[in-house]
This record gives structure tokens, C-alpha cells and sequence, in this order.
């Protein structure tokens, strides 16, 4: 466009002559932050009662022994014994509701890349707002302790991915909405998917209903163990 | 003339050396004098007593019952400045009936001994407000206190610990040997020397364990760095080299200019070139406690630490956070001069200690929020 009708446009002088609909100069152009702080309150208000200090569960005293996995290099010092016992007993320590069936590679309940997840997470534990992200799982990435995944999801047409450490503290709930299988075929990852978002199974755009049916079947079981 | 009688080194009087000179410089012994000058006692000599003779400031200096029967020997080097003050008396550490005198731990005044560690290898740690930390984790194994002296060119005492008991005493030395038989201790791999201050020597075979230190607190880890081998400077200095193409002709990661032109017509020492990376002794510092195992002697250390797995690492107290009073959470709880153990017969019931600063802390996820009327 030219620069003449750049200005008319963004001008707020009467003496224009497109009919522009010059915008009101008090809430657009100088943001209130008096609204948006009331706004952030009113959304805290609701977070819940904070969360006392988080601790894992408590160690046992004695350290048990797990043998390091069988294609290692020789054990000199019983280093890789003891950094495997480590992590495998800090991964029972902050496994609270069971979720590392979920990704162990063997177990019945594993996940596999392609599925749909919902996933809870809190900010902050003295103001524990849950914020969801669902999406479809594109990677697991297994360390142990570490162990991470990539949820994919478009978010007002533009692509995201969320990466979520799964035994976090922070993330209070990883529920599978729907569980698909034979994408990865084996591996575990499809980044593929960024490029071909039409080859997968499900449609992105059903992932906001199933999301929305899930909160309301909480609902439902909330008030039937209320009124139970 | 008879032959002097052969007597062993020991049991010769303190004198024997100087009796030996005087009697060499006589003029009635000049046909036993060496004809050239330059040629010393050593050669003449040995046939006379029947010991190894050594050069005469260094045997006036130390005599032989003082340099094995001494606590605070320290050679005396020919030519080196003395130190003209008298070596500091430690601290009593124990009173009459054997019992420990209780020492407070005071900012400025106090070095306490370091340790000897391992470094086993990392793992990931969430804090009690939810935030995630890349700990390392370092194992103390079989330290004990070889022995304390006091270095008069340093002007202070220093304490040293051994770490690892060492598996085939067939492989050591006998002097090294040696050091731990008079010692009493059992042989170990390694052995470093700490600075510390006069009310923290400790015994020789002391145990220092993971407990002697607090967790919350900082410490300074000392290691040498993964060699490296002969590397470029792109990877030595971070260099950026020179482009793919557009014509650069067989210089894509080289120095480039090494300097300017006639003036000054050198290349000024210490340019960063090519060279040998890696291997050196560095120290980390200021890195957070956040962990202590008190059964396996492990300490989970906040951040990374210098050195390959399986690694000896020294770790002493932050003297940076020394000097500002903030090394320690709470300095009634700093074990002094180590930790000695608990009660008679207390069995330990937990076998980690965290930091517990959850009470007095802000929550670092919170943002602070302007009050709204």
C-alpha cells in the first residue's frame, strides 16, 4: 500500500478523506494495566491453596544394587553400578502415581509416539494454577531420571511443541486421551510429523473436544464423589 | 694409621660431621685430601667411615635423629630465605581424659581441612520448589588423615589426607611405602596436602567421612580437566576460521593473522595458536551442596565439576563465600574440626540429608504482584 494510505489509515485527524474509523485513543493504544493486573488476580484466585515444599518419598537405608545394562563398557569401579542404582531408585523415589509404566519401554501400559496425551502442569507451588497442554506425543526421550517428551499441538494455527519432564513436580497429571499405536514402528520418535501433519491418524483439530470431554467427565466423577 | 672403627649411622654423636671437617682441612691429613679442588669430601671420605657423606651445610642443618623423630621437620634448602618465626603450636584438640574440646567454626579465622572425592557421575535433582538441577555426585572413599606439619615457607599448617585404599601393595614403592608404615596408616592411591588454620589439625588417622560437611553449603572442587590432546584453535579459543567458499583456498579453520607488519615484527608471547588442550588443574568454585548420603559417603553437588568419572578431586569450603560470610546456612552446625561421629553406640536412622531452607525462602516461580485497590 502506499504511504499515503498508510497514514489516512493510522491517522486520527477528521480532515481525512477515506472514511476511516479512527480507533477510541484510551484502551487500545495505552494498554490498562489496571485491567489486565485484576484480570491476573481474578485467574490466582481460583489456583487453589498452595502446595506445601515437594520431597520425594523417603529413601530407604540401604542403596539397592542394579546391575548396569548388559552393553556396557567393563566396570572398573562400580561406577556404572552405582550411578545405576542411583537412578533407578531416584526414579521410584518421584514416581507418585505410577507414570513410568507409561514409557517403559516392555511394560503392557506403554505409550506409543502417535497417541494423544493431556497433560497438567503447575508454575508455581504456592499458587498452584494447573495449566493443560494436549497434544500428540512425537518423541520420548528415555535418561532415567531425565526422561522427557514432545507433545505436539497447533494453538491458534500455529504449531507448538511442549517438552515435559515426567517426573517433575510440576507436572501433576499425563493422561492418554487416545492411545494410538503403529506410527513410530518401534522407534521412538516421528518428527516426520512437523512436516506431514496430515499423515497423522487424528486430526488436530479434534484434540480441543477430547479435551474438553475429558474436563467435564472430571467434573462428573468430582461431584459423584462429592455427593458419594 | 688403623682404620676408624665402623660404626652404624645412628648411633654416630651430632658432631660427627663437623669433627670429620676439621680433621679433613688438618694439615697432618693433607696426603688424604683430594688433589683437584673441585672434586668434594664424597669421594675420599666413604672409605673412611663407611657412610654416604653428605654436602656439609645440609648436614649441619638437619641432623639424622631430627629428620626421622620429628613432627614439624622441614628441610632446610640451601640459599632459600628462612622463615625466622617459630612454627605455630596447634590447638589442643583433646583434654586430659582424652575427650574432644568443643571448637566453634568463626568467618575469617577458620580453614577446616578439605577431602579427597571421586567424581561418580551426574543426575538430575528437583529442589523442594519444584526446580530441576543437574547435580554431580561425588564419593568419599576411605580418606584419612596421614599426617599434619607445619610448612614454614608457607607459614602455615597443612594436614594430609589420603584417599582409596590401594589394592596391590606389591606396586608401591618403599619410600611411599614407608610414609604410611611410619604413619600408621594403610596404603592409599592418592594423597594431597590442605591448608588449614591452627584449631582445625587433626590427627593422624582421622577418618573424614561426608559428614564433615553441611548440607546448603559451598564448596570449591579442585580437578585436572579431560585431556584434550593437541587441538586446533577453533576448538582451543573458539576461533571462528574462515569461510567454506567463496574462494578461501585450504584455510577454513586456521589462526588467520598472527600480528602486525614491521612494527613490532614479532608475534606477541602468548598468542592463542594451536597447541595442547585439556589436562590442566582447575577449580570450580562456589558450586551448592544439595545432598549428602550419609551411608555411601556421597555428596550431590550443584553444577559440574572438572575431571572424568572415577576422577580424584580435592573439595575444600568457598573461600569466596568465606570472605563474604555465606559459605555455611547455619555456622552452629558446622562440624569442627570434622565430624566425629555421633553418640556411642547411635545408628544412623536416615541416610540423606537435604538443605530445609523451604521456610525461610521465596518461591523463585512466583513473581512479586502489585497490589490492586
Amino acid at each position: 500500500m502506499s504511504i499515503r494510505t498508510f497514514h489516512t489509515l493510522f491517522t486520527r485527524s477528521i480532515r481525512c478523506h477515506h472514511q476511516v474509523r479512527c480507533p477510541p485513543t484510551s484502551s487500545v493504544l495505552s494498554v490498562s494495566s489496571r485491567n489486565y493486573a485484576k484480570k491476573a488476580a481474578a485467574q490466582e484466585e481460583d489456583a487453589g491453596a498452595p502446595l506445601g515444599p515437594f520431597y520425594p518419598k523417603p529413601a530407604p537405608l540401604t542403596l539397592n544394587r542394579v546391575d548396569p545394562p548388559p552393553d556396557t563398557l567393563p566396570d572398573w569401579k562400580e561406577q556404572k553400578t552405582l550411578m545405576a542404582s542411583i537412578a533407578e531408585e531416584a526414579r521410584l523415589r518421584h514416581d507418585f502415581d505410577n507414570r513410568s509404566e507409561l514409557f517403559r519401554k516392555g511394560s503392557p501400559d506403554e505409550v506409543e509416539p502417535g497417541s494423544v496425551l493431556l497433560i497438567e502442569q503447575i508454575a508455581s507451588r504456592s499458587r498452584p494454577r494447573k495449566q493443560v497442554f494436549a497434544g500428540v506425543l512425537i518423541a520420548i526421550r528415555r535418561k532415567g531420571i531425565a526422561t522427557n517428551i514432545v507433545v505436539r499441538n497447533y494453538v491458534l494455527g500455529t504449531g507448538v511443541e511442549m517438552e515435559f519432564y515426567v517426573y517433575s513436580p510440576m507436572v501433576t497429571r499425563i493422561k492418554v486421551l487416545k492411545r494410538i499405536t503403529g506410527i513410530a514402528q518401534g522407534g521412538d520418535d516421528i518428527y516426520w510429523l512437523k512436516d506431514r501433519p496430515h499423515a497423522s491418524p487424528l486430526a488436530f483439530s479434534k484434540i480441543d473436544e477430547m479435551v474438553i470431554r475429558d474436563r467435564e467427565a472430571e467434573k462428573r466423577r468430582a461431584a459423584g464423589a462429592a455427593s458419594a | 694409621m688403623p682404620p676408624p672403627t665402623l660404626r652404624p649411622p645412628s648411633s654416630l654423636p651430632s658432631h660427627s660431621a663437623t669433627s670429620l671437617l676439621s680433621f679433613l682441612r688438618s694439615s697432618s691429613s693433607a696426603h688424604l685430601r683430594p688433589r683437584s679442588s673441585s672434586r668434594t669430601f664424597s669421594t675420599t671420605t666413604p672409605s673412611l667411615l663407611g657412610r654416604r657423606i653428605q654436602h656439609p651445610s645440609v648436614a649441619a642443618a638437619i641432623s639424622e635423629k631430627e629428620r626421622f623423630h620429628t613432627l614439624y621437620a622441614d628441610k632446610v634448602r640451601p640459599g632459600w630465605p628462612t622463615i625466622t618465626k617459630s612454627p605455630a603450636a596447634p590447638a589442643i584438640l583433646r583434654d586430659e581424659e582424652g575427650k574432644l574440646i568443643p571448637r566453634k567454626y568463626e568467618y575469617g579465622k577458620t580453614r577446616r581441612c578439605g577431602t579427597v572425592a571421586l567424581k561418580r557421575g551426574m543426575v538430575m535433582l528437583w529442589d523442594e520448589w519444584g526446580r530441576m538441577y543437574g547435580c554431580t555426585v561425588l564419593q568419599i572413599i576411605d580418606n584419612e588423615v596421614v599426617k599434619s606439619r607445619w610448612n614454614g615457607g608457607v607459614g602455615s599448617h597443612m594436614v594430609e589426607v589420603g584417599a582409596v585404599n590401594h589394592p596391590n601393595l606389591h606396586r608401591l614403592k618403599t619410600d611411599r611405602l614407608n610414609h604410611f608404615r611410619r604413619w600408621g596408616i594403610t596404603p592409599k592411591r592418592y594423597t594431597t596436602e590442605f591448608k588449614v588454620s591452627p584449631d582445625c589439625v587433626l590427627e593422624p588417622g582421622t577418618r573424614l567421612t561426608a559428614r564433615h560437611y553441611v548440607p546448603g553449603q559451598y564448596i570449591d572442587v579442585q580437578g585436572y580437566t579431560i585431556g584434550r590432546g593437541f587441538q586446533g584453535a577453533m576448538k582451543r579459543w573458539g576461533f571462528k576460521g574462515q569461510p567454506a567458499t567463496h574462494g578461501h583456498s585450504k584455510s577454513h579453520r586456521s589462526l588467520g593473522s598472527t600480528g602486525n607488519s614491521t612494527t613490532p615484527g614479532r608475534t606477541f608471547p602468548g598468542k592463542k595458536m594451536h597447541g595442547r588442550m585439556g589436562g590442566r588443574k582447575r577449580t570450580m568454585q562456589c558450586l551448592r551442596i544439595m545432598k549428602i548420603d550419609v551411608i555411601n559417603n556421597l555428596i550431590y553437588v550443584r553444577g559440574n565439576v572438572p575431571g572424568f568419572d572415577d576422577a580424584f578431586l580435592r573439595l575444600r569450603d568457598a573461600i569466596r563465600k568465606e570472605w563474604y560470610k555465606k559459605c555455611f546456612p547455619d555456622t552452629e552446625k558446622v562440624p569442627m574440626p570434622t565430624w566425629y561421629g555421633g553418640e556411642i553406640g547411635e545408628v544412623e536412622t536416615v541416610r540423606e540429608i537435604v538443605t530445609g531452607e523451604f521456610e525461610g525462602g521465596r518461591d523463585p516461580f512466583s513473581r512479586p504482584r502489585r497490589e490492586i485497590e
